[in-house]
C-alpha cells in the first residue's frame, strides 16, 4: 500500500498537469473571452498554490531532515510555514469563489446567445 | 482559535457552503445551459464525496472510539478512504474544465461566408427553383 505522503505527491503532479492544460486552454481563448479567461487562470493558479503548499507541509511533517532545516532557519522558517498554511487554507476557497463567478458569467452568456 | 482548527474545520466548511451555492446556481441555470450545468453539478458531487471521505478520516483520527465500535472494518475503511479524496480531486477538476471549455459551447454558429454575425430579427431570404410541368 502506498504511503499517504507519496499519494499526495502523485496527486499533486497529476493535478498540476491538468491545471497546466487548463491554463493553456485559457491562453488560447484569451483574446475572445478576456474576463472569463482571467478568472479561470487566477482560479487555477490559486488552487495550484494551495495544493503545492499542502504537499510541502506534508513533506515537512514526514521528512525529519526538512523539518530540521526549517527549525534552523529560525524566524524565516516560521514565516514560510505560516505563509504555506495560509496559502493551503485560503487558496482553494478564493479559487472556488472565482469558479462560481465564471459559471455564472458563462451560463449567462449562453442564455444571451440562445435568446 | 489556532491554525489547526482553521485548516481542518473552517476551510472545509467554507468550501461546502460555496459548493452548496454552486449547486443551487447550477440548478437555476440547468435550462439555459444544460450541458455545462450537468458537468458542473457532477464535479461538485465528486468534490463533496472527497470532502466527506476526508472529514471521516479526520474524525476517525480524533476519535478512537470508532475503532472499538467498528473493529477491523474501521481500519479497512480508513485504508481505502485515503484514496477517495485524491481521486475525487482529479476527476472533479477534469469535469470542471470539461464544463467550462470551450467557452462558446452554447453560442450559435456564425456563417463564415458572411463577416457579420447573425443578428436576431434580420431578414432571411431563400429562393426555391421548381420545374413546371409542360414547359
Amino acid at each position: 500500500m502506498m504511503a499517504f505522503y507519496q499519494l499526495t505527491q502523485i496527486t499533486t503532479a497529476v493535478l498540476c498537469m491538468i491545471w497546466l492544460s487548463g491554463f493553456v486552454a485559457v491562453l488560447f481563448s484569451w483574446k475572445k473571452y478576456p474576463r472569463v479567461s482571467i478568472l479561470i487562470g487566477a482560479a487555477l493558479i490559486l488552487t495550484a498554490c494551495g495544493q503545492v503548499s499542502e504537499t510541502v507541509i506534508l513533506a515537512i511533517n514526514y521528512d525529519t531532515q526538512l523539518l530540521r532545516t526549517f527549525f534552523e532557519m529560525g524566524k524565516t522558517g516560521s514565516y514560510i510555514s505560516r505563509v504555506l498554511i495560509f496559502a493551503k487554507s485560503t487558496g482553494p476557497v478564493l479559487a472556488w469563489i472565482m469558479v462560481l463567478i465564471v459559471f455564472y458569467l458563462l451560463t449567462g452568456k449562453q442564455d444571451q446567445n440562445e435568446s | 482559535m489556532n491554525e489547526t482548527s482553521i485548516t481542518y474545520f473552517i476551510q472545509p466548511a467554507l468550501l461546502c457552503a460555496l459548493w452548496a451555492a454552486g449547486l443551487v446556481l447550477a440548478l437555476f441555470r440547468i435550462k439555459q445551459a444544460p450541458k455545462t450545468s450537468l458537468l458542473f453539478v457532477a464535479a461538485l458531487i465528486v468534490f463533496s464525496l472527497g470532502a466527506f471521505a476526508n472529514a471521516y478520516l479526520v474524525y476517525s483520527a480524533l476519535n478512537e472510539n470508532i475503532y472499538q465500535l467498528l473493529g477491523r472494518t474501521a481500519a479497512l475503511l480508513n485504508l481505502y478512504l485515503r484514496y477517495v479524496s485524491p481521486i475525487s480531486k482529479v476527476i472533479g477538476w477534469l469535469l470542471l474544465l470539461a464544463a467550462f471549455f470551450p467557452f462558446n459551447r452554447g453560442a450559435p454558429k456564425i456563417d463564415s461566408s458572411d463577416n457579420n454575425p447573425s443578428v436576431p430579427g434580420k431578414w432571411e431570404f431563400s429562393i426555391k427553383f421548381t420545374r413546371k410541368e409542360g414547359h
